[in-house]
């Protein structure tokens, strides 16, 4: 199931053009600093972003950019905002019902109990927390089944023990029903836990593509190599910048007490 | 019927027939004013906009003129129906159509611009159709805007004179709407009807404005509660 990205926009800051191969058989990693072009990429992909050009070619989809005569030969590309993005004025449950559902009632079932979603289902989408919202805005998109599944940095504003909640249920998802996704976060631990293939961009230009395990060794930026430790002799003081992973392991040795 | 209860029930059914058919026309050129970079938005606007400002008697003539046998308009609409569109009430609805499009327009068109993208956004990454769209997310996003719209239209086609007195004249029954009514009546130094008309007239525009304020205010609550 390839994918193969071929995408060109101008823009007063840089002009973005990326253009990749992936193998799109489980979840893509999106890398880069803020401002490197990751939305925008994300937005020209899913067909949001008219003054994007190029070409995407997705198993046997084949289309290009801002023709409108190709628009009805595109897969259904599911997106996942970073502010959720529910439609405030309906109920949970009526956010799900006007998507087309084409899940079938056991996934749709499982997915709710994964992501503790019924006793949701009544309150109007202005009244959740945003962990709430995200989670719903997760299962409103895959209810909608799209072929191609993009994830903006859904798990930003969430805590560490829901993030790894909708972290596995991701996975399990991808891995269970072949979903492809592509998956935007600036935590590299989400896409070390998370990602198959990884691609790197910078102001616009991809700088690496490839399998994740091994583009973050070739660019130093698995979780235990981005620790930094810091030693002051003046103060007596030994400094520790640590990975959320590396902090939660140290964490739970007794004889270490940790500040934030 | 007395001419006064004809003019009554003429008025209602101007402004009634006027504000359904602005509601149908309205929501599609104030989309495409919300939503377009053309560069002939701003003429566009300010042809909506133009009765806001124009002495109704101004656009009056020019109708009066359209709708003549002379020119275009009067003649397509002659040769098709067999009858002239002005002193008519065809004519007189065309008119209230036109004179009262920017009380109908503009509110949509504030509501359809803080609508906003993000919303229609996501209902296209989730599949939904144009007219799933507009059912689940754009009606009812802006109905606060629909119903201020409708009645503002309404309201406004109630209280018409200048246009109406110069297109459809003051045939009894058939234009003569309350206003020329009242306006006879005054002429005519007939001070307790026109009093009846014109307090009628006060109380119910009133009467309107004050209902749909209050419940604007009472939707704004609500959602302020949350």
């Amino acid at each position: 199931m390839p994918l193969i990205i071929n995408i060109q926009q101008p823009s007063s800051h840089f002009d973005l053009a990326i253009n990749a191969e992936f193998s799109a058989s489980g979840i893509i990693g999106l890398f880069g600093p803020s401002g490197s072009g990751k939305t925008t990429l994300l937005r020209a992909i899913a067909g949001i972003n008219n003054q994007s050009s190029g070409s995407i070619h997705f198993n046997e989809y084949n289309w290009l950019l801002n023709k409108e005569k190709t628009k009805e030969n595109q897969p259904l590309i599911g997106m996942v905002f970073q502010d959720s993005r529910l439609f405030e004025h309906l109920t949970v449950a009526k956010n799900f019902d006007i998507v087309n559902q084409t899940t079938s009632t056991d996934a749709l079932s499982q997915l709710m109990s994964d992501l503790d979603i019924t006793p949701l289902l009544n309150k109007f989408a202005h009244q959740l927390s945003a962990g709430q919202k995200q989670r719903v805005a997760i299962v409103r998109s895959l209810i909608a089944c799209p072929q191609l599944l993009l994830l903006d940095e859904p798990l930003s504003a969430l805590d560490n023990k829901t993030k790894r909640n909708i972290m596995k249920v991701l996975k399990k998802y991808s891995q269970d029903y072949a979903l492809p996704m592509i998956y935007v976060s600036h935590h590299i631990e989400e896409i070390d836990y998370l990602c198959d293939e990884l691609m790197l961009i910078d102001q616009g230009k991809l700088i690496d593509s490839g399998p994740c395990k091994t583009l973050l060794e070739k660019h130093h930026l698995l979780p235990h190599q981005s620790d930094i430790i810091t030693i002051d002799n003046d103060k007596k003081q030994i400094t520790l910048q640590l990975s959320d992973s590396a902090y939660n392991q140290l964490s739970q040795r007794k004889k270490i007490k940790l500040s934030d | 019927m007395t001419n006064d209860y004809l003019a009554l029930w003429l008025t209602l059914k101007l402004a009634g027939l006027s504000t359904l058919i602005l509601l149908i026309i309205s929501p599609f050129i104030a989309w495409w004013l919300s939503k377009s970079t053309s560069k002939i938005r701003p003429l566009a606007e300010a042809l909506v906009a133009l009765p806001l400002v124009l002495p109704p008697t101004v656009l009056g003539f020019y109708l009066l003129l359209a709708f003549s046998p002379n020119y275009l308009p009067g003649q397509l609409w002659q040769s098709i129906t067999g009858s002239t569109l002005a002193f008519s009430f065809s004519g007189l609805l065309i008119g209230s159509i036109i004179y009262s499009l920017p009380f109908v327009v503009q509110p949509l068109q504030a509501g359809f611009s803080t609508l906003g993208n993000k919303e229609l956004e996501a209902a296209h990454t989730l599949g939904m159709s144009r007219w799933s769209k507009i059912k689940y997310i754009i009606v009812p996003m802006t109905k606060r805007s629909f119903l201020l719209a409708g009645v503002m239209g309404f309201a406004h086609t109630l209280g018409e004179f200048g246009v109406v007195l110069m297109i459809g004249g003051n045939i009894p029954g058939e234009t003569q709407v309350l206003a020329i009514s009242l306006f006879e009546h005054v002429e005519a130094f007939e001070y307790e009807q026109a009093h009846k008309i014109a307090a009628g007239l006060l109380i119910s525009s009133m009467t309107l404005l004050v209902v749909i304020y209050t419940f604007l205010q009472k939707k704004d609550v609500s959602r302020s509660t949350f």
